[in-house]
């Protein structure tokens, strides 16, 4: 298989935080989102004032978010390197990655079906715009574990594939996640879901897991071509621990 | 056909070789100097660092209403918090003796130290569970107002860390009942015994911010 195509996918994870902050942007997300205390009028303009230009940038935010799915499936890929013949963290990566596809790709369509229509009653834009917010971060479990049997799958290796410390950052990625469901219970402040503990602490910590993540996996990359050479055994040690 | 397989679909051979867990036990690499190993710090400080925000965020809040704050800390159950704090800086006495215990070779007395770590995690989190049935009770929500937010959202994610300290501690209990190197149970011990650390720190933080500044 040509290289290349592993350093394409490696860079999907910073490809996919670009193309979907620039989609936030363009839909008005970004720079700072609307918090569920806005009142219906004011949901109602963001959604209907610009249809044409919001549905455009959560499109392509929906584009973007999809460019992961090649991230994780190298970080399984790596993760079968490391766990060998009972690969059970990798495939539980693989579920739960996937399944955090569809969590943060689904409030994308969500929004730009809120767009789709300007004879929509205001009581359903609300509908969407709440069902979008609320799958978005709170629904961030299936990430969560996510990240937490990578770390375990690292920490319990001895550091050839994937170096130790990429292991405990996403025990921290994972911590950092544990206050966004409390955004189901509040309406203003650091806990909603525009507040700093959901949405930017979120958002910043997803941001460094997919920038390690793509930097590790190139990393892992680059000690596949000895692996393959012979037949791998997940005891033996690829390239010596730095 | 089988090297463009992935690997765990190749054949039978050394299929349940006992030797790949022993493997991996390996010992780990250490920096001298450093209990468990560098990566451990990187979440240990990340994980400080977003617990600092809360803190100034709570302290932020607190500056712009006063009253409220003082008012509400007031209605907490502090001879609860000023248990939960004895016990918890207890637990973290015995997991120093524990890890001393541990690594001289005294296994037994490491395994007892430990079961005394673990109580004093159950009746934390048993503590904390008469708390906020008690608030509860008496009609304060994490919906009532800041204050209570922050309450139930710190003491709340701080009650996760402890819970998953527990854990730890347990996984380290189990190791010390085995009679394996110290080489092989060193970074297990020492990351256990760091993260319980962190955890009574945070709460000493927290007990002081929410249960004590408040009242004045």
């Amino acid at each position: 298989m040509n290289p290349r195509v592993l350093t394409v996918c490696a860079f999907g994870g910073p490809a996919a935080v670009i193309i979907t902050l620039v989609g936030w942007l363009i839909a008005g997300v970004l720079p700072l989102p609307m918090g569920p205390g806005a009142s219906e009028a004011e949901v109602m303009s963001f959604y209907l004032d610009n249809s044409v230009r919001t549905g455009t940038g959560f499109v392509i935010a929906s584009l973007g978010i999809v460019l992961y799915a090649p991230l994780v499936a190298l970080t399984t890929m790596h993760m079968l390197r490391i766990e060998g013949r009972r690969p059970v963290l990798a495939f539980t990566q693989l579920a739960t990655g996937t399944a955090t596809l569809l969590i943060n790709g689904l409030p994308m369509l969500l929004w730009a079906l809120a767009t789709f229509r300007a004879d929509r009653s205001a009581d359903t834009v609300l509908l969407l715009h709440d069902m979008g917010w609320l799958i978005l971060f709170p629904g961030i479990m299936l990430f969560c574990l996510q990240n937490v049997s990578i770390g375990l799958a690292v920490v319990t290796s001895d550091g050839s594939v994937f170096p130790r410390w990429l292991g405990y950052l996403n025990f921290f990625v994972a911590l950092s996640f544990v206050p966004d469901p409390f955004a189901f219970f509040f309406h203003s402040g650091p806990l909603a879901w525009n507040g700093v503990f959901v949405f930017w602490l979120a958002l910043t910590t997803y941001c460094i897991y997919l920038c390690a993540m793509t930097w590790a996996c190139m990393r892992a990359n680059a000690t596949l071509g000895t692996a393959l050479d012979r037949t791998p055994r997940r005891d033996e040690t690829v390239l010596s621990p730095s | 056909m089988s090297e463009r397989m992935p690997e765990f679909l190749w054949g039978e051979e050394e299929f349940d070789s006992g030797s790949v867990v022993a493997e991996r036990r390996a010992p780990r690499p250490q920096t001298p100097g450093l209990p468990a190993e560098t990566g451990l710090w990187l979440f240990v400080l990340g994980d400080m660092t977003v617990f600092g925000w809360f803190f100034v965020v709570f302290m932020w809040e607190r500056r712009r209403d006063e009253g409220l704050f003082v008012s509400s800390s007031s209605a907490l159950y502090q001879p609860i918090g000023v248990v939960n704090t004895l016990v918890l800086l207890v637990s973290s006495l015995l997991v120093v003796l524990a890890l001393h215990a541990h690594r001289v070779g005294r296994r037994p007395s490491a395994v007892r130290y430990l079961g005394g770590a673990g109580l004093c995690a159950a009746t934390f989190a048993g503590l904390k569970a008469v708390e906020y049935t008690l608030e509860i009770q008496a009609g304060h929500t994490p919906t009532e107002n800041t204050f209570f937010l922050f309450y139930f959202a710190l003491t709340g994610i701080h009650l996760v860390h402890v819970l998953v300290g527990a854990l730890l501690l347990a996984g380290w209990w189990r190791s010390a009942r085995r009679e394996n190197p110290w080489g092989r149970d060193r970074l297990f011990a020492e990351s256990a015994a760091v993260y319980w650390h962190m955890v009574d720190l945070l709460w000493i933080v927290i007990f002081t911010l929410v249960y004590l500044v408040g009242t004045e």
